[in-house]
């Protein structure tokens, strides 16, 4: 109340003081007001008497309010046109060319545009300048007009105009208004870009970039022309702007692809490393955008640096981005020549301090050694000595494992030393990736290891705690040591082929389980050669793009920012895939088909950057969406055989094969999905993650709720809950409309039928007016659990937040289908069957809902996403299950009915019926 | 290009906000200012994005300089404009550049980015223009006479906008400073790994009118086609690597045959940078021996030698001799010259010799110990750094060899020219 009171006390006092007579009083008035402005407050009821200020005589003043009004213009248009007419006054005014600007700009963000015309055709090039960039503004808010008002056949007018600052800014309005409307408004033609590059001598430097910007569009007819184009940009690389060298810089190369002549391109090349060089002695991130540009120009025209490879050296004090980026472009200009000083120099970084920069280090060394032969011993030694380090970093250590099961893929005999040292450390190899890398060296070199099967055996305890990845490569690992030595792995594999196919709920896992065990009990020895056959080889895949993705970012380089950064963790997603993932490809490798799918798979993963989990069961159910029996996935790999499930005495398969065809049918119960194919339900949940119902916010708290301990008023919370994948999150919005500060939040959550528990809360102090958006991470955790106390309906879940100001006790809503298990339960028909017999309770609602009406796949996708999974269908209806994240299982009967949909649940814990029936119509009707 | 500007403290305050476009709002600002400075992590990349809008920023002192953009734009040319921003408000604020003084100047600081950029778009950052029309803070001017602000805007808009007409000086004087930062970097072997100067030429000119300056250095690429012998029977001059000037130097002239022709800016301003990497003096050696014994002490013998001409001497040399942070002890039983000091915020052994001549050579022995730890971790042995200045010595060799001033009132100006080394990243790796 007491800072609402302030609040309008002072902006009293700024009205009289607007309103006041004395020019310095106005002039310090509008100041505050602009300052008040800054912080986010809103003065616009201000609005007429400081409009009134602009009568003044004063520049300084006008100017002021010219800024108050340029701020206001858009969001109280009506307001701004008042002051309007004062400054079309001062536009007619044809004395004072820097008010003549001044009042353009205003009009322009109030629509008015009339007046426009006149600027664009003045005498003073300050006011045509200004004018010209208008011209684009205009075009964002109404292109017709635009057109109508014949404004951009004057912009093009402007390109012949005598003033090179007129001429840059009409280029750059010109080519702003081209992207915006997708249409090349700026017809360059031989006569045009000879008139843009003399005008290149004569504008200052960024009328020079937005020059050297538009021109890259043009294609010359003839390679003479291009070479004169060319040869009057060249001078711009000595200019002191980095994004004038820069621009120059793209525009050689463009115009370089009309020179066919090869002798006349090299020597325009080598005049282009120099100046990117003198780059790198310019500030940080001047720096870091030239190395990415390097890094960029390295994939088309990969020797142009391989001389100056000393001046990629990391300096101590380089900011870390710029020291990784370098390790980057010290990998891309790698060659024969330069090769032994950069793994030398490589070697020195692994001593740094800096972990991550140490990591990225020795996967450098490993991608140098990879791309070039001659220095792999070196490399080698190198990496050696970094696992041997005994006090050396167990995160340093990962990576050395994970690059040497690159090494060792790469030259297969040369470097087998190298798998004792490791194989020493096998305590300290702790991260998922390395392990699978581990993993990997196990199954490949069991021969030479000793106890190789012991040594798995410690991961395959703790199977089905590892990673995905892990267990992939468990997988594949015991498979191919039993190839190798049926007698002493064959408990072993089994054991493993049993927990992938069928302890585990990851479809990739058991797909790739059954594959084995249907290889291996097809025909041994044709496994065999799948399983062992040779390898593709691995390449250096730091720098690799695919070639019309480098084409596209290349004709963006040097502008793109979103492209840069985005190519970043894309590179290192392709450096960091799994060794797994390659071992996809062998065991495909008899499927010529598949491999190519494989390969547009990568490509577009590294496209869109999605994920790999997302991709790959989708790439599967187009390839098995229309057989729907189990028999044909199980197919998968090996479709040009007959599918035997005769065993062949023989055989020394013979037992697992009885084992495979059991678990086959109680598999089939066990599976989850029907006719969406094996993978649509995960598909589904990770791709239409859309169709999920998340509930809107509530307010909880409002600001004039006080809080429990100082009945503090002021801090308004929304929250909701929500779920995503498997987590539980609460969201929570916070504002603060007390006059301070709020930090030091803290969250609890009341003991609750569920066991929700919060993860920590993260909230920077809030300060006053401000909003803060937090999502909380919650857990399920019996220690939070009342198990006296049956949920309520509705469902609140008690929630206090502690913060500086008060604590504050509330409740927010929370939908049953939040509290739903994360992934798919198993349950077979029959024990739902029986379920359903054992409850005689049951409930049964209807919900109107003409969207499902005819498609019920699409109610089931619908549900499904919600934590309802299908189970199977009976007559017309369909039945799903599910159970609540403290296991209380649920049974849903749908049976469309006309537009209604019958629903009858069935679910041991009574008081849950009505929870569960407000869930579902919310996931129906929604 | 970009949407907005904005100048934030650190603790993620927004001190100067400009908007320029419509299509990022406050509140996808703030995204930035409450999880990349606030949380310190601003330290990741220069660029940053966050739900689609990407954030360009540098910071300098406790202020982030942010623009923001929703459009793929020239990342290069608005981090450029970032420093040019942060030079001009500097010069007009007349002081540091820190959160105090914008929060002191900033309608002073709304007016200039209301000059220097229009619709996201960079236009004039000449600090001496916008000294003409910027109607606040301490340089300001009265703007009354019309025909003076006509002249003004032809100025900022004509071909050389760094230079008004009518400047008079009673005694015409050109100030030449070269100044070369030595880049080195020495493997712990004593192996040069690399170096490179990268020097600078800063002018400042008291020059009547409308001079035009020709200035002429030992490039060797200039002499020999000076010299009318493009294969080069002259053996002086030296190899530059690359050159990038002011934007007063006439590119074209210079593409065509290497003669660097300009009309100065009044008063200060940097001609050009260049940057050379071929047959470099080296003015110092440095040759260190730092030897562990376990994990309780350290041996430290450092020896520096000037390998410059006797008759010379270089001055403020400081030798940075980095020691693990868990030094307890540190003790220096002979230098020779100069004073040594343990800076435990730095830390560092630091070795402050005020004049040193060539031609001599001195060592620092000392010994640490340590406390304690329970990590594990290796001391990192940072590299040992040098700091020092050399007058009257070009490491590339670098000389000027004329500075020629035409000017219709033909005055004969008096040059002084004066050339320094300092030591720039100098790193000898122990």
């Amino acid at each position: 109340m007491s800072s609402y009171m302030k609040k309008s006390s002072e902006l009293e006092e700024l009205k009289m003081e607007l309103n006041s007579l004395k020019i310095d009083e106005q002039k310090e008035a509008v100041k505050q007001v602009i300052a008040m402005m800054t912080i986010g407050k809103d003065v616009s009821v201000l609005f007429p008497h400081v409009t009134k200020c602009i009568m003044s005589p004063s520049i300084e003043l006008k100017k002021l309010v010219y800024l108050y009004i340029i701020n206001y213009a858009k969001s109280k248009p009506d307001l701004a046109l008042m002051a309007v007419s004062a400054f079309t006054k001062d536009a007619h005014e044809k004395s004072n060319p820097l008010i003549r600007a001044l009042a353009d700009r205003i009009k322009i963000a109030t629509y008015l545009c009339e007046s426009l015309k006149d600027c664009l055709v003045d005498d003073d090039p300050y006011v045509k300048k200004t004018a010209a960039i208008s011209v684009a503004k205009i075009y964002h808010i109404m292109p017709e007009h635009t057109k109508e008002f014949g404004f951009i056949k004057l912009l093009q007018g402007l390109l012949q105009d005598g003033n090179a600052i007129v001429v840059a800014n009409a280029v750059a309005a010109l080519f702003e208004i081209s992207r915006v409307a997708g249409k090349n408004y700026l017809k360059a033609n031989k006569e045009t870009i000879g008139k843009l590059l003399n005008a290149l001598n004569d504008t200052n430097e960024w009328g020079q970039i937005y020059i050297l910007e538009s021109i890259i569009n043009y294609n010359p007819k003839e390679q003479k022309e291009a070479e004169e184009i060319i040869e009057r940009i060249m001078p711009r690389l000595q200019h002191a702007n980095p994004a004038v060298v820069l621009g120059a810089t793209k525009n050689v190369l463009h115009f370089l692809k009309f020179v066919n002549l090869k002798s006349n391109k090299d020597v325009i090349l080598k005049k282009l490393s120099a100046p990117l060089i003198t780059l790198l002695s310019a500030e940080p991130e001047i720096q870091y955008i030239a190395l990415c540009n390097i890094l960029l120009i390295l994939q088309q025209i990969p020797n142009v640096f391989e001389k100056n490879v000393k001046m990629f050296f990391c300096r101590f004090s380089d900011p870390i981005y710029v020291k990784l980026a370098k390790l980057d472009v010290m990998v891309g200009v790698a060659d024969n020549t330069n090769v032994d000083i950069i793994i030398t120099e490589l070697h020195e970084y692994c001593n740094n301090i800096d972990q991550d920069f140490v990591r990225r280090s020795i996967k450098a060394i490993g991608q140098v050694v990879v791309k070039v032969d001659r220095v792999a011993k070196k490399g080698v030694e190198a990496l050696r000595e970094h696992i041997n380090q005994e006090h050396g970093s167990d995160s340093a250590l990962q990576e050395a494992v994970i690059v040497a099961s690159k090494i060792l893929r790469k030259y297969p005999k040369k470097f087998e030393s190298l798998v004792k040292d490791i194989v020493m450390q096998q305590e300290r190899i702790d991260e998922p990736e390395s392990k699978s890398a581990f993993i990997w060296i196990l199954g490949e070199y069991s021969k030479k290891i000793e106890n190789a099967g012991e040594k798995l055996e410690t991961y395959i305890e703790s199977f089905t705690n590892e990673n995905i990845n892990v267990c992939l490569q468990i997988l594949t690992s015991s498979v191919k040591m039993f190839i190798k030595d049926s007698d002493a792995y064959e408990d072993m594999v089994m054991n493993v082929l049993k927990l992938a196919s069928e302890a585990s709920a990851n479809p990739d896992l058991r797909d790739r389980g059954y594959i084995y065990w249907r290889m291996l009990s097809t025909d041994p020895t044709q496994t065999k050669d799948v399983v062992l056959a040779k390898r593709p080889e691995v390449e250096e895949d730091l720098t690799k793009l695919m070639d019309d993705e480098t084409r596209e970012i290349f004709s963006d380089i040097f502008i793109s920012d979103t492209k840069h950064s985005a190519l970043r963790p894309e590179r290192t997603a392709t450096a960091d895939e799994p060794d797994s993932d390659e071992e996809v490809e062998e065991e495909e490798k008899p499927k010529k088909s598949k491999k190519k799918d494989k390969k547009s798979k990568k490509k577009k993963s590294k496209k869109e950057d999605e994920k790999e989990e997302i991709i790959l069961p989708e790439e599967v159910v187009t390839e098995e969406k229309p057989k729907n029996d189990l028999d044909d996935i199980f197919g998968l790999g090996l479709e040009d055989e007959p599918v035997t499930t005769d065993a062949q005495a023989a055989d020394p398969l013979a037992g697992i094969l009885g084992d495979t065809n059991g678990s086959t049918g109680t598999d089939q119960a066990a599976s989850p999905w029907d006719d969406n194919g094996l993978f649509g339900g995960f598909g589904a949940a990770g791709s239409d993650a859309s169709m999920y119902v998340k509930p809107e916010h509530v307010e909880v708290v409002s600001s004039s709720t006080p809080g429990s301990q100082n009945k503090t008023t002021g801090l308004q919370i929304k929250g909701r809950f929500y779920r995503e994948g498997t987590s539980i999150k609460l969201d929570l919005i916070f504002y603060n409309s007390t006059a301070g500060i709020i930090s030091d939040f803290d969250i609890m959550i009341n003991k609750n039928p569920f066991g929700l528990k919060p993860g920590t809360i993260s909230v920077i102090p809030i300060s006053a007016g401000q909003t803060f958006t937090t999502v909380v991470e919650c857990s399920i955790d019996q220690s939070n659990a009342d198990m006296k106390n049956p949920p309520q309906f509705p469902y609140y879940v008690q929630t206090a937040i502690k913060c500086s100001l008060d604590i504050y006790y509330f409740q927010v809503p929370c939908l049953l289908h939040t509290l739903l298990q994360g992934t798919a339960v198993t349950v077979t028909q029959a024990q739902c069957q029986q379920m359903a017999n054992s409850i005689a309770a049951k409930h049964s609602f209807s919900v109107n809902s003409a969207r499902f009406a005819g498609s019920p796949s699409d109610l089931k996708t619908r549900l499904q996403t919600n934590s309802f999974y299908p189970i199977y269908d009976e007559a017309n209806s369909q039945i799903f299950a599910t159970s609540t994240v403290n296991n209380i299982p649920i049974l849903l009967r749908c049976t469309p009915e006309g537009e209604d949909i019958q629903i009858i649940v069935c679910t041991p814990v009574g008081p849950l019926y009505p929870l569960i029936e407000e869930a579902v119509k919310e996931v129906i009707s929604k | 290009m970009a949407s907005s500007i904005l100048f934030i403290n650190e603790k993620g305050d927004i001190l100067i906000f400009r908007k320029f476009r419509d299509d990022v709002s406050r509140k996808e600002t703030m995204n930035f200012c409450n999880k990349i400075v606030a949380t310190k992590e601003v330290k990741e990349t220069p660029m940053v994005e966050i739900d689609g809008v990407t954030f360009m920023h540098t910071t300098v002192n406790d202020v982030t300089v942010v623009a923001t953009t929703k459009t793929n734009c020239n990342v290069t040319m608005l981090i450029e404009f970032l420093y040019q921003l942060i030079i001009l408000c500097k010069a007009f604020i007349g002081s540091e550049f820190n959160e105090n003084q914008i929060r002191k100047n900033f309608v002073l600081i709304y007016e200039l980015l209301d000059e220097v950029m229009d619709y996201g778009l960079p236009q004039i950052l000449e600090p001496d223009v916008l000294k003409l029309y910027i109607t606040t803070g301490k340089v300001a001017k009265k703007l009354d006479n019309i025909e003076k602000l006509k002249q003004i805007t032809i100025q900022a808009t004509g071909a050389i906008p760094w230079r008004s007409e009518g400047i008079r000086y009673r005694k015409n004087e050109i100030f030449i400073d070269i100044i070369e930062n030595l880049n080195v970097l020495v493997s712990n072997k004593g192996n040069i790994l690399r170096t490179d100067v990268v020097g600078q030429v800063v002018m400042k000119t008291k020059l009547t009118g409308m001079p035009e300056c020709k200035f002429g250095i030992n490039d060797k690429l200039f002499m020999r086609a000076a010299s009318g012998d493009p294969r080069g029977t002259v053996s002086r001059g030296i190899d530059i690597d690359d050159i990038k000037f002011h934007q007063c130097v006439r590119l074209g002239r210079f593409d065509r045959d290497r003669s660097i022709t300009f009309v100065p800016p009044d008063g200060v301003f940097q001609l050009m940078t260049y940057r050379i990497t071929e047959n470099i003096n080296l003015p110092f050696k440095i040759m260190p021996i730092v030897q562990e014994y376990g994990k309780s002490r350290i041996e430290y013998s450092v020896k520096i030698k000037s390998i410059f001409d006797s008759s010379n001497f270089a001055s403020n040399i400081i030798v940075k001799i980095p020691v693990p942070k868990n030094t307890a002890t540190c003790k220096v039983f002979s230098t020779g010259i100069g004073k040594a000091k343990y800076e435990p915020d730095q830390s560092a052994l630091l070795w402050r010799i005020k004049k040193l001549n060539g031609d001599s050579d001195y060592v620092l022995i000392g010994e640490v110990t340590l406390t304690q730890t329970k990590s594990d971790k290796q001391w990192d042995r940072p590299p040992i750094g040098l700091e020092f200045q050399v007058p009257m010595f070009t490491a590339s060799g670098l000389r000027v060899r004329y500075l020629k001033v035409h000017e219709k009132n033909n005055y004969k100006p008096t040059k002084w020219i004066r050339y320094i080394t300092k030591g720039g990243e100098y790193e000898v790796r122990i």
